[in-house]
């Protein structure tokens, strides 16, 4: 059980067209190549691109992904929609926040929604975020630097991909 | 999660097995993927050519070897200029000696692209508009 690079990484570069519809040209690059390589080249191909479209470029998405080869069985009752809400302040006085789909009903609060960040598991998940163990930031490149407040909420999930 | 942009992956990548191993006894569910993205957007915008649309795209097939699977390539809004005038592809074929669809075949065969399965791009086999409307 591990997760495994696909063979390819993958840049999509985005375009808008004169209507505002949206389309994208997805090129593959090998797995091993440095993102700093892949900017460069998402640069060159952009501008290549931009003398042969009608479309505006609007930017660029790289990505890597792995894959769990032998995947677990989720626990039966199990929703993605089910997710643990978990908003921090920023140094720069905002907020940030990220979910953890199909959130255990062991670490709410009795007859509640509220997350008890007193439980354990919630105390480190919390104590890394916070404590540098893990280097996460806003959206604005701003650190996480406290809990606000940590909740169970029922939100959107996806249909199941054959990917 | 985020992280600054010029964050290398390898850190991003190690501190996501670190994350996994925390929410893993908080939550009912598998994990079946991690996905590392970088983003740059535009800045300004550019507008658009007027009557462009994303529907004609020019699509671009390059060879990866003898047995290996092709890569396409498509490029929304493709702009009329770069399609052929000669009998009989007008209008359809793309016009491989046209000097900007040249660089874009340069760009494409001499960067280290590949095709999904990460065989390396050799050379273009054929280019043509196609209609997605």
């Amino acid at each position: 059980m591990a997760l495994v690079n696909q063979p390819a990484g993958e840049l999509l570069i985005h375009y808008r067209d004169e209507t505002g519809s949206t389309g994208s040209t997805k090129f593959h690059f090998p797995f091993a190549t440095l993102a700093s390589v892949v900017f460069t080249q998402a640069d060159l191909l952009s501008a290549a691109l931009n003398a042969v479209t009608g479309c505006a470029i609007d930017g660029y998405t790289i990505s890597y992904t792995k894959s769990e080869d032998t995947p677990e069985t989720p626990d039966d009752g199990a929703r993605v929609e089910n997710k643990g809400r978990f908003v921090y302040r920023t140094a720069n006085a905002r907020t940030s926040l990220f979910s953890i789909p199909g959130i255990i009903e062991d670490v709410l609060l009795p007859n509640s929604n509220t997350i008890d960040q007193a439980d354990l598991l919630i105390a480190a998940l919390n104590t890394a975020v916070v404590g540098g163990a893990l280097n996460f930031c806003s959206a604005d490149g701003s650190d996480l630097t406290a809990i606000l407040e940590a909740y169970q909420v029922m939100a959107g999930g996806k249909k199941p991909s054959n990917r | 999660m985020k992280y600054a942009v010029d964050t290398p992956y390898a850190f991003m990548d190690a501190e996501a097995s670190a994350f996994a191993s925390l929410i893993a006894p908080l939550t009912g569910c598998a994990l079946i993927r991690q996905r590392i993205l970088y983003k740059a957007v535009a800045d300004p915008r550019d507008v658009p050519d007027m009557g462009s649309t994303i529907l004609s795209q020019g699509v671009f097939f390059f060879t990866t070897g003898d047995d290996t699977p092709m890569e396409l390539i498509a490029v929304p809004g493709i702009l009329e200029e770069v399609l052929s005038d000669v009998e009989p592809v007008a209008g359809y074929a793309i016009d491989t000696d046209n000097a900007d669809i040249i660089a874009f075949i340069d760009a494409v065969t001499s960067n280290g692209l590949t095709n999904p399965f990460g065989d390396a791009i050799a050379s273009l086999d054929a280019a043509y508009l196609q209609s997605r409307a």
